[in-house]
């Protein structure tokens, strides 16, 4: 699978520049790089020793934006610092670290930016090294040390039991399937994920749980193992979602499991949301997403709007599927099979060739739909001919298809099987049933709930409601109300 | 297998094996899934019931397999219950070494699941599955080899597993710190009160077998158990001994006579003087006459004020025709029950808060100039404000330079001033009555006259006397049984139920008992609390006789005294209260109801009880009277004073409330439970509550304040001194309110209490509750509705001291260390006086002086004078070379040190630095820092040096005759403080 799951932090085709073509520019240390990267280790400790998980999510988002100027001896200059040089792990990343020629090192070395020295040992710093050392070596394309890396940092993960470390260790263990995602090789990690996943759910580590889990579902859908992924989604606890991503991904995996399982109303919902939730960013997943969005409307009888294969940036990605829902809409079976001709190798691809199978019967019921809006009554021999039904007994084929759509509501007719002929019963108005309530208040509904979730995502500054009175406005305040008071009394007084 | 389990990818053909019907296939099955768990226990998962179903299944060859890969699915489901109950069904096959998340996990549950059942309530059916047991017993023992003692004594107390305690404490190779451990174990975490008691007895058998006891110990551990016979009979095998010994039981002695457990200490008393009748005719049959006198000595202890002087004379004067060995062990005798009667720690207080006195007057002479003339509520404040700033020191300066002043308060506020002469002079026993004598009743004679000032005066001799009435107890007897007016029984009824607090003697409460039952409002109220005070903790059967009066008198002040004094009898009975606590929280009359938040406070004071909380949290919310929403939140102070650090967290939400009056509870509850920590959330807290809108909450949070910032200073928490501005800024500030002022005036004196040498402290150093103290916080804040009983603020105070004592009880000079800058525990700056307030107060301080009493007072005037020229007149005078006040004088940069002198001001934040000099002479037998210290001499051949020998009053130089190094004599006769004169009234 291409990067369709990509998301705007771990987006790896632009992340790796030429090395050779930025080679001459990077040669040189960047004071500017360094002293980034100090900060973003001075926040992480703040956030170590505060106990607040909030600055170190922020720390791994300055080193995303940092990351495709990072070089090599950034990297190694950055380990020197924030590492003691006796520690194991110093001494392992740097031998992973790709080694440049470092005359111009020392000349930096000796005047350096600003002076910010941090606490050594602390697991936070260390956990950050490995991280920034693999998607250095990621970004390298250097995907064997990037495998050995993240071998040793699962393995010193699963002795921490840190609630801030959790935050680093969430991604380091979206890089860690990643790298095995671009060797091939994801099968071999599944157990090591499942342990992680126990190990998280035990320390009560939610982000990790929604990561792996995340991942887990990755794995197994890569081998088409959809049965599994549904078992473990189904026993896994759920909570509240952490990350928004991780949640985009969730409902993303929860929709193609449920496409799979003929669930399509549910999976309709959950790929549509995954889609909206995504970061608009995230290019990639969001066209994922709508290619399968749209299949799934298509096997529910819908057509989606013409504005969805229209959206910026998409459209081109779209124009298989666009061509598809066209031949669906006309209910042109010919059309049909040739779009899926046509497209065959773009649809394998995107693993929707199965699904566009399914789709054959659809194109029939919305032929037959066209049919029964356009005649009254038409006799089935011109049915199987509309429809292009060339078996060899078409009146048969069209009686049955005719049959079927009546008994799943597609359409509303009667079979009058003595004279052969499909009569159509007159359609109703709609505004004169519930129907336009019902969408209606679904419309509402989702609007209420969506300012509720606003709500309820607002944050106060702690106390920011305790405005103090100041000793003279009370006391302007007390004699109001006395004179208020003493008014009221007159008033009274006025009334005898 | 492990190869096998990276080739499959789901366990389905497994599981369909299971339900072949070949029991060799099924058995297959099961032995690869067991392997196979982690990877697909999600898919296992919907097949469980088949593998449970060959669990239960009779025939079935490996039931313990199904039950292991059963227990492990269920695991990862995260259905802990079951995952455990099918792991003791696996039997051997559960591995409880094994290092894995999957026994790690059960183990702990399984000791959960262990301790729930073992700490259910015993009337409740216990079904304790026995592999449950066995499982637990191995992970004990298994700490125990590994060396693991504290995790298996906490393991152990967690699981009421005492016979597990008592081995892994025996095997410890730290015997004294594993039972210290565990005592600290059964206070903080223990909440059953009876299971505690289990375990501190348990304690005890272990400490006893020891070769080399810890009796400091096992003394506290037997006071907790109630035991006065075991105490006495170690105490009388002490002062047998050497003179270590001898230092030991003394120490032991003081430590008990600090937690003020009255009729603890009086039995233990009784016991000890049986126990050496006994031994002394066994030595000595020569000496058969000293002994019974020295016993009717004892029994005729409440002789009065002279009592004290012939108790110590006595045996002395006996000693010298009996034989040296009996002689020591008498005197030893007399000094064990001096200390343990709270004599000698009383006297030795007095004399240390009277020589370090601190007070600042401008702040007095500010507070008076600013009040109004009319206002007789701000004027009673700030006479109560000059007691409490004095309390306990007999320094009555303040009174006597302003008798005219003072001649304004009339009615009820002349009965407060006189009784406020009692906080003063408190402690006082030998001359508390002849301070007295002015005001109180004559008998047949006119007297004074004024009933206010005898009934004020009954009280004050009630305070002087606090916990320690057995010399004073037969007069305010007498004087109640004598009264006639009501307000002179009022005052009758507060002294005697302080004077003879917790001792629920029959008498008394009969005499009370006549009162209350005269049901006039004013009497029979204190009446009510008289009786609590008197039944302090004893859970009487009288409770109900009250409550059912209360039922029957229409008087609300009847009831609210009434309620009050059932509350102080159930004091610290937990659970056994329980029944009468719901009698009266479900009581339809509110005043009841508020009486019920008292007894959940004072049952559960200091065990921030779980079910307790939540009782009183239900009430602060729920509850339609204001009064009892209140007091519920208040309550909330004294049931958390063990944790302090929780309270502010806990009454965050409640200091927020729109109802004032739960504003001003969370305010007083942070109050009294951090009182003297100085804590910086209980301050935050706080803060903004000073500035309330509503008046009475203005007050409650200053009065708060204060008793939280006792004893710190600016440097401590800059805080500190912004809030002294705040104070003096709402005193001088004429559009104030009347209620915010005087808690402002109020919080002035509680801040700089007893002469800046005391501290606020619920609980004693041995983590003993002070009974005292509970109950003088708790009817203080009555203060709400009866000013006078402000006062009992001065029973919860203690001074922050550390004194050394030699072997003859005195203070030797001795110096130790002080590791932290000067600065931060040192007094508070003197306030600097504005000159234009100076010239109009000068005047009214002679006005009303008359000849004689200048002549007397002309001393302490010049003192003051000198006071004011240079630092403090009493420290340079008192030969005290106490290292602050040299060190002011050099303004270099600030030593990180501080040497202090016997006796020194050790304000309980700076316990931590408090460190003894290696090469010193003496050495402690406790490295307490703070509190009464008994000294090892290692030096005895050498002279003395003793200090501490400046004593407020005759008696009491008279008890140190051979020890007076510098000019007691003349300092003592011009020292000692007079009874003020007698007011003149102008009702």
């Amino acid at each position: 699978m291409p990067e369709d799951v990509q998301m705007n932090d771990s987006e790896p085709q632009p992340a790796a520049p030429a090395p050779a073509a930025a080679a001459p520019a990077l040669s040189t240390l960047h004071p500017a790089l360094m002293s980034d990267l100090k900060e973003i280790a001075t926040v992480i400790e703040a956030g170590s020793l505060s106990k607040e998980v909030r600055r170190i999510s922020r720390a791994f988002r300055l080193t995303v934006a940092l990351r495709r100027r990072v070089a090599a001896r950034d990297v190694s200059a950055f380990l020197a610092f924030a590492l003691p040089p006796s520690s194991e792990a110093y001494g392992r990343l740097t031998a992973l670290v790709p080694k440049e020629d470092d005359t111009e090192m020392d000349v930096d070395a000796a005047a350096p930016a600003t002076q910010i020295s941090i606490k050594h040992g602390l697991p936070e710093i260390e956990i950050f090294c490995y991280l920034l050392v693999l998607i250095f070596l990621i970004d390298q394309k250097k995907y064997d040390e990037a495998k050995a890396c993240a071998n040793v940092s699962i393995a010193r993960l699963k002795n921490l039991n840190r609630r801030t470390v959790d935050v680093l260790a969430s991604r380091l263990y979206f890089y860690y399937s990643y790298v095995y995602e671009l060797t091939n090789s994801l099968a071999e990690i599944r157990g090591n994920l499942l342990a992680l996943h126990r190990m998280a759910t035990l320390h009560r580590d939610e982000l990790g749980q929604e990561t792996l889990l995340n991942l887990l579902l990755r794995n197994y859908l890569h081998y088409n193992l959809y049965d599994q992924a549904e078992k473990l989604r189904s026993k896994a606890p759920r909570f509240e979602a952490h990350s928004n991503q991780q949640f985009c991904r969730y409902l993303f995996y929860l929709g193609k499991i449920r496409t799979i399982q003929l669930e399509y109303t549910d999976a309709k919902e959950s790929l549509l949301q995954a889609a909206r939730k995504a970061p608009t960013t995230a290019r990639g997943f969001r066209i994922q997403c709508n290619k399968w969005a749209i299949i799934v409307r298509l096997l529910l009888g819908e057509i989606p709007e013409r504005t969805v294969f229209m959206q910026k940036g998409m459209k081109k990605a779209l124009t298989p599927y666009f061509e598809l829902t066209n031949a669906v809409r006309v209910g042109d079976l010919e059309l049909f099979r040739a779009v899926a001709d046509k497209f065959a190798s773009t649809f394998s691809a995107d693993r929707t060739r199965n699904l566009i199978v399914r789709l054959r019967h659809n194109v029939i019921r919305t032929g037959l739909r066209n049919i029964s809006i356009s005649y009254s009554r038409i006799s089935l021999a011109d049915i199987a001919k509309k429809l292009r039904l060339d078996s060899e007994n078409p009146i048969a084929d069209a009686e049955s298809i005719v049959a079927k759509a009546i008994r799943d509501g597609a359409i509303d007719a009667t079979i009058d099987h003595a004279n052969g002929w499909m009569v159509s019963k007159e359609t109703g108005d709609v505004y004169s049933t519930n129907e336009p309530q019902i969408a209606f208040n679904s419309r509402i509904a989702f609007c209420l709930n969506m300012h509720n979730e606003a709500v309820k995502a607002m944050r106060f500054p702690p106390n920011s409601h305790k405005e103090k009175e100041s000793a003279e406005k009370r006391r302007e305040r007390l004699q109001q109300e006395e004179e208020l008071a003493k008014h009221m009394a007159e008033e009274d007084d006025d009334d005898f | 297998m492990a190869a096998a389990a990276v080739m499959v990818s789901s366990a389905g053909s497994l599981l369909a094996m299971l339900q072949e019907p070949a029991p060799e296939l099924k058995l297959h099955a099961l032995a690869s899934l067991n392997s196979l768990v982690h990877a697909f226990w999600h898919e296992i998962s919907t097949s469980v019931s088949s593998i449970e179903s060959l669990y239960e299944d009779e025939e079935f060859v490996q039931r313990q397999l199904a039950a292991l890969v059963a227990s492990k699915v269920f695991f990862y489901l995260g259905e802990l219950n079951d995952a455990l109950s099918y792991a003791l069904g696996a039997g051997p096959l559960f591995d409880v070494s094994d290092d894995s998340d999957y026994a790690q996990t059960l183990l702990a549950k399984a000791l959960d699941e262990y301790a729930a059942i073992q700490s259910r309530a015993t009337g409740e059916e216990k079904t304790m599955d026995p592999r449950l047991e066995a499982i637990v017993e191995r992970m004990l023992d298994k700490c125990i080899l590994d060396g693991k003692y504290q995790q298996a004594m906490g393991m152990s107390v967690e699981c009421r597993r005492l016979d597990k305690l008592e081995g892994a404490i025996s095997r410890c190779d730290n015997l004294h710190g594993a039972l210290s451990y565990c005592i600290n174990l059964s206070h903080q975490y223990v909440s059953h009160r009876e299971y505690r008691l289990e375990i501190l007895r348990c304690l005890v058998k272990i400490y006893q077998t020891l070769p080399n006891p810890d009796y400091l110990s096992i003394c506290q551990c037997l006071m907790f158990l109630g035991d006065p016979a075991s105490v006495a009979s170690i105490l009388d095998k002490l002062i047998s001994g050497s003179n270590d010994d001898a230092l030991l039981a003394y120490q032991t002695a003081f430590d008990l006579a600090e937690n003020e457990n009255q009729a603890f200490l009086l039995n233990v008393r009784n016991h000890l003087d049986a126990l050496s009748s006994h031994t002394s005719a066994h030595v000595d049959p020569d000496s058969g006459p000293a002994v019974p006198s020295n016993q009717t000595n004892a029994a005729t202890e409440p002789s009065g004020d002279v009592q004290m002087r012939d108790d110590i004379n006595m045996p002395n004067g006996s000693a010298t025709t009996v034989d040296p060995n009996a002689a020591t062990h008498a005197d030893r005798l007399t000094k064990i029950k001096g200390i343990l009667s709270g004599e000698t720690s009383i006297q030795l207080t007095l004399q240390f808060l009277y020589s370090h006195n601190r007070s600042d007057l401008e702040i007095l002479k500010t507070i008076k100039q600013a009040v109004e003339m009319r206002n007789s509520v701000c004027h009673s404040a700030t006479i109560c404000s000059n007691a409490i700033m004095h309390a306990g020191t007999t320094v009555d300066t303040f009174l006597r330079e302003n008798l005219e002043w003072l001649g304004r308060a009339t009615n009820w506020a002349k009965f407060s001033a006189t009784a406020g002469l009692g906080v003063i002079h408190r402690g006082h026993l030998q001359q508390g009555r002849a301070l007295m004598a002015p005001y109180l009743p004559q008998n047949g004679a006119g007297g004074s006259g004024s009933p206010y000032s005898e009934g004020g005066a009954l009280y004050a001799l009630g305070l002087i006397h606090a916990n320690h009435g057995e010399g004073i107890k037969d007069f305010l007897r007498e004087s109640l049984r004598n009264a006639t007016s009501e307000v002179v029984q009022h005052g009758a009824c507060l002294g005697l139920g302080l004077a003879a607090l917790g001792t629920s003697d029959e008498e008394i409460c009969e005499d009370i008992k006549n009162i209350l039952y005269t049901d006039s409002a004013v009497a029979s109220e204190a009446a009510g609390i008289g009786m609590g005070l008197l039944m302090v903790g004893t859970a009487s059967e009288k409770a109900t006789e009250m409550l059912a009066y209360a039922h029957d008198t229409q008087h609300e002040k009847i009831i609210r005294g009434l309620s009050l004094g059932i509350a102080l009898t159930v004091y610290g009975r937990e659970e056994e209260a329980d029944t009468l606590i719901e009698q009266m929280t479900r009581d339809q009359d509110p005043i009841l109801r508020y009486g019920g938040m008292y007894a959940l406070a004072l049952a559960y004071r200091g065990t921030a009880n779980n079910k307790a909380i939540h009782q009183l949290l239900h009430f602060a919310v729920s509850d339609v009277s204001d009064d009892v929403r209140r007091t519920a939140v208040l309550a909330l102070g004294f049931v958390l004073y063990n944790e302090p650090e929780q309270t502010p967290r806990i009454v965050s939400l409640l200091s927020e409330s729109y109802n004032p009056h739960v504003r001003y509870g969370a305010a007083l509850a942070v109050g009294i439970s951090c009182a003297g920590t100085g804590l910086s959330e209980a301050i935050s807290l706080l803060e903004p509550l000073t500035s309330d809108v509503v008046d009475f909450v203005r007050q409650g949070a200053l009065i708060a304040m204060a008793m939280v910032m006792i004893q710190t200073n600016e440097s401590y928490d800059s805080r500190v001194g912004a809030f002294r501005r705040q104070l003096e800024k709402i005193i001088l500030d004429k559009h104030e309110d009347t209620m915010s002022k005087m808690g402002a005036i109020l919080a002035s004196g509680i801040l700089d209490a007893g002469g800046r040498n005391v501290t606020i402290k619920l609980k004693s150093r041995s983590k003993h509750d002070r009974l005292t103290a509970v109950v003088g916080l708790a009817v203080f804040t009555q203060f709400w509705y009866w000013y006078p009983l402000t006062y009992f603020i001065s029973l919860a105070v203690s001074p922050t001291a550390l004194i050394g004592l030699n072997s003859d009880l005195k203070v030797p000079k001795f110096e130790f260390l002080s590791n932290a800058k000067p600065s931060l525990f040192d007094y508070p700056k003197p306030v600097t006086q504005q000159t234009a307030t100076a010239s109009v107060k000068v005047p009214a301080a002679i006005l009303s002086t008359y000849a004689k009493s200048k002549s007397r007072a002309k001393k302490e005037a010049e003192s003051k004078a000198k006071e004011k020229a240079e630092e403090s007149s009493i420290a340079s005078t008192s030969m005290q070379v106490d290292g602050a006040a040299t060190e002011k004088k050099a303004p270099e940069p600030e030593p990180t040190f501080q040497i202090l002198t016997n006796p020194a001001r050790v304000v309980p934040a700076q316990e931590k630095f408090i460190k003894f000099l290696e090469d010193s002479r003496y050495k402690p037998v406790k490295a307490a820092p703070s509190g009464f210290v008994l000294l090892q001499d290692l030096k005895p051949m050498e002279a003395e040096e003793l200090t501490l020998t400046e004593a407020p009053s005759t008696a009491a130089t008279t008890n140190a005759p051979a020890s007076s190094a510098s000019e007691p004599a003349a300092m003592a006769v011009d020292d000692e403080p007079q009874p003020p004169l007698a007011f003149e009234y102008t009702d």
